[in-house]
């Protein structure tokens, strides 16, 4: 991974005190090995000079629908403590699980009449599947920072209301060869632009096009 | 009541069984498919020599829907109308209407938890020659699993029949097969099949006879007779999206018994979209 912060400023190390300043903004640009954009990169920042903020006292929510027998989005950054709903926009039945160490849930075998949810209260990659259409996958990123986005199609994050101050800058991806961390300043008087060039593996999801040489149910 | 008599009436209770499970279970998720493709088989007649090659158009509408019935139990039913267009000689060409039931059980969750997958299907085939047509029942049982996301294997045992107008023209047998699907990445796939069969097959020999060959001609006779069959299957397939799928398929089959021995290298590519 190359990562290059294109526009720092505020050096000077801050403090505990500066929360109250005016917020910063991180932009991120991601684009893999073959110059192409990297959608669903999840990047998030950690305080180097502060503790982090206490959690809300409501468990805040998130949501990841399943529709057209695809779970949307692929990647989805929470933190701690967060209230995962799973709607069903389909008209078939899903059957959602996890077998995470952060969070072993399933949800047997709902229609769209169904809203389960889960709260999942421990920090790490929490994998989700369905048990009838077993290409449907996607991934719960559960983080201790508030501060976290996830890319776009178009490659692009952006982290704002970050008080100004020094972090790490972390991604994640389901499909990153190697742990992206390195260190930035910011501050409130211009935002900064962090270009990632990452490595990814191949794609390795389950294929979901009709078998041509025989029957499926 | 001879066996013969005992599958054609089955065949619509089956079928009914079939439609019944498709009509009334409770959230249907249907999907269709549609394949059209084209076959080069060398040995059409399954001649032990002097055997006639042909190449067909194919072209196959399919409709599917699976439920839930339980954590672990699936259901899925369908339906099938296919018709191959052989181009040389038309008393193979055959139009073929089947229903289907299947049930799934898979054991644990995801994508990697092993499942067994018991199959019944009811068809009808329509040929040109009225004697040739008949009622084929089918039943298998399939244990699958995927390994890692590259890797899959299935193995299976199965039993068909066909109860055509004319005995000589009926076949039934039973077999196993074993196949490996290897997936480079989701948009290829590579599988190999391995397979046997025991039971009746229908050749056809060059020689005038009294019985005579409705299929390829005066010129010919037909035999049935009870061999087992040896085969092979590689294919190669590309996907586009999640709907289309191109297969390019190559199968191997020597059939021994009664004396004799023919083979037959059926070469074809299909091409598949889901809506």
């Amino acid at each position: 991974m190359r990562f290059k912060v294109l526009v720092l400023s505020g050096l000077l190390a801050t403090g505990v005190g500066q929360l109250a300043l005016p917020a910063a903004e991180l932009s991120v640009a991601a684009k893999d090995q073959d110059g192409a954009p990297v959608a669903d990169l999840i990047v998030w920042l950690t305080p180097l000079d502060a503790p982090l903020p206490p959690p809300p006292t409501t468990p805040p929510d998130a949501e990841v629908v399943q529709k057209g027998e695809e779970f949307s989005p692929y990647t989805l950054p929470v933190r701690v403590g967060t209230r995962v709903r799973f709607p069903n926009l389909d008209d078939v039945q899903h059957h959602v699980y996890s077998l995470s160490k952060p969070k072993k849930f399933d949800i047997p075998l709902h229609g769209g009449d169904v809203e389960e949810s889960v709260v999942i209260d421990l920090p790490g990659i929490v994998p989700v599947g369905c048990n009838i259409h077993d290409w449907m996958l996607a991934y719960v990123l559960v983080l201790e920072t508030p501060w976290f986005a996830r890319s776009e199609t178009d490659g692009a994050a952006r982290l704002t209301d970050v008080p100004p101050g020094r972090y790490t800058l972390e991604a994640w991806h389901p499909r990153l060869r190697r742990n992206v961390t390195t260190t930035v300043t910011l501050n409130a008087a211009a935002p900064a632009l962090a270009e990632l060039d990452l490595q990814l593996r191949p794609d390795r999801r389950l294929r979901r096009a009709p078998d041509a040489t025989g029957r499926t149910y | 009541m001879n066996d013969r008599v005992r599958h054609r009436r089955a065949a619509p209770h089956l079928a009914g069984l079939a439609a019944a499970l498709l009509l009334f279970s409770p959230l249907p998720a249907v999907g269709g498919t549609v394949r059209v493709g084209f076959v080069h088989d060398d040995n059409l007649s399954h001649s032990a020599a002097g055997g006639v090659a042909d190449r067909a158009l194919t072209a196959a509408w399919s409709v599917d829907s699976r439920r839930v019935l339980s954590r672990a139990w699936q259901l899925g039913t369908g339906a099938t109308l296919a018709a191959d267009d052989w181009l040389e000689w038309d008393g193979f060409d055959q139009f073929k209407p089947e229903l289907r039931a299947g049930l799934i059980r898979k054991f644990g969750f995801g994508a990697y938890a092993p499942a067994l997958a018991f199959d019944v299907s009811a068809a009808y085939a329509l040929r040109h020659y009225e004697g040739a047509r008949g009622p084929a029942l089918a039943a298998g049982v399939t244990y699958r699993q995927r390994l890692t996301p590259l890797l899959a294997w299935s193995a299976g045992a199965a039993w068909d029949d066909f109860a055509a107008r004319s005995d000589i023209y009926s076949r039934d047998g039973h077999g196993v097969h074993l196949r490996l699907d290897i997936d480079p990445s989701p948009d290829w796939r590579v599988s190999l099949q391995a397979r046997r069969r025991w039971g009746d097959l229908n050749g056809h020999f060059r020689g005038a006879s009294p019985l005579g060959d409705s299929l390829l001609g005066p010129q010919w006779t037909t035999t049935r007779f009870t061999a087992t069959t040896t085969g092979a299957t590689g294919a190669l397939s590309r996907t586009w999206g999640r709907a289309t799928t191109l297969a390019a398929q190559f199968d191997y089959a020597s059939s021994r018994g009664a004396g004799r021995r023919y083979l037959n290298r059926i070469t074809s590519v299909t091409l598949a979209h889901a809506f």
